[in-house]
């Protein structure tokens, strides 16, 4: 065990990482493997790393994910679209029959992750009623707006 | 997305678009750092197609941020990986969880895999790896500076 003295973290805080700073300088002030093989090998890689590189303005703050589910941005707009109509409670209802005889026999979740995906399918659906709610608002507020023009301008 | 023969996805005639678009709204949720409801979706993703790498990696993922079970996090990553070894999150992650578990040589090797496989720095994810190298490479010289004061080196 070495004292490092203070936190490591210029690095990481520089591009919103502090969190993980802490467990960055734990790691390496407790390794006991192979020390100098890794710290070379850790240099190696810091020096691919151009010091006027671009890379801190695009940097993951979060646990990265599948790229294939990031399409919607911070914003929703458009996503779940291809659920209205009913169209989950349909795949629910689909899930529900596909188990059902499985439940008869054993009493329960046959297929493992039976409450998991309603639970999916429920907080998909969540997410629709609230798009819906916040579009038909949306709405509202423009017709509203609209009816102000409309008696401003007869005004 | 790999195919998945007799997934469940397939049973129930749930589209690759319609899977891809659960994806999304989880993606969503998480982006908004909603990560217990993203958990919900992506976990129920995974039920539904265990064959799908997206939703392996993204389940995995969300418990690397949730850092509630990194134990189970790793199985996910690791399937991911299995599935599909082009995708960078589940390296950055996994390198993520090698660190919290004090396994350097494991986390750096999937931290090269990461910068490897996005070398005009545009993933978010393998700038995340480099910001992790940077941070590591900051840690290892001020450990080697003070072993080296301390004599041991």
């Amino acid at each position: 065990m070495f004292g490092i003295g203070k936190l490591i973290g210029g690095a990481l805080n520089a591009v919103g990482l502090g969190k993980i700073a802490p467990f960055v300088s734990l790691a390496v002030n407790a390794f006991t493997g192979n020390w100098v093989g890794v710290a070379m090998d850790v240099a190696g890689l810091a020096s691919r790393i151009a010091p006027n590189s671009g890379f801190a303005k695009l940097v993951s703050k979060a646990a990265p994910i599948a790229s294939a589910f990031m399409g919607g941005g911070d914003a929703a707009g458009g996503i779940g679209s291809l659920f209205s109509g009913g169209k989950l409670g349909e795949l629910a209802g689909g899930f529900k029959n596909l188990t059902s005889g499985f439940d008869a026999l054993k009493g329960g979740d046959i297929l493992g992750g039976g409450s998991k995906i309603l639970d999916a399918f429920k907080t998909a659906q969540g997410f629709i009623n609230d798009q819906n709610l916040f579009n038909a608002r949306s709405a509202d507020a423009n017709r509203q707006l609209n009816l102000g023009n409309i008696f401003q301008a007869a005004e | 997305m790999a195919e998945s023969k007799d997934s469940i996805r397939e049973k129930i005639g749930m589209s690759r678009e319609e899977f891809l678009e659960m994806g999304k709204i989880g993606g969503v949720y998480y982006q908004q750092g909603n990560y217990e409801k993203a958990r919900t979706i992506f976990e129920g993703l995974v039920e539904l197609d265990p064959q799908s790498a997206d939703a392996q990696s993204a389940l995995g993922g969300v418990l690397t941020q949730l850092r509630a079970n990194d134990d189970e996090a790793l199985q996910h990553l690791n399937k991911a990986v299995e599935l599909d070894s082009s995708q960078i999150a589940p390296y950055v992650n996994r390198a993520e969880i090698y660190i919290r578990k004090i396994l350097l040589e494991e986390a750096v090797a999937d931290l090269k895999k990461a910068i490897d496989l996005d070398p005009d720095e545009k993933d978010p994810g393998a700038n995340r790896a480099r910001a992790m190298v940077l941070g590591l490479n900051e840690a290892f010289e001020q450990a080697t500076a003070a072993k080296e004061a301390e004599g041991i080196m």
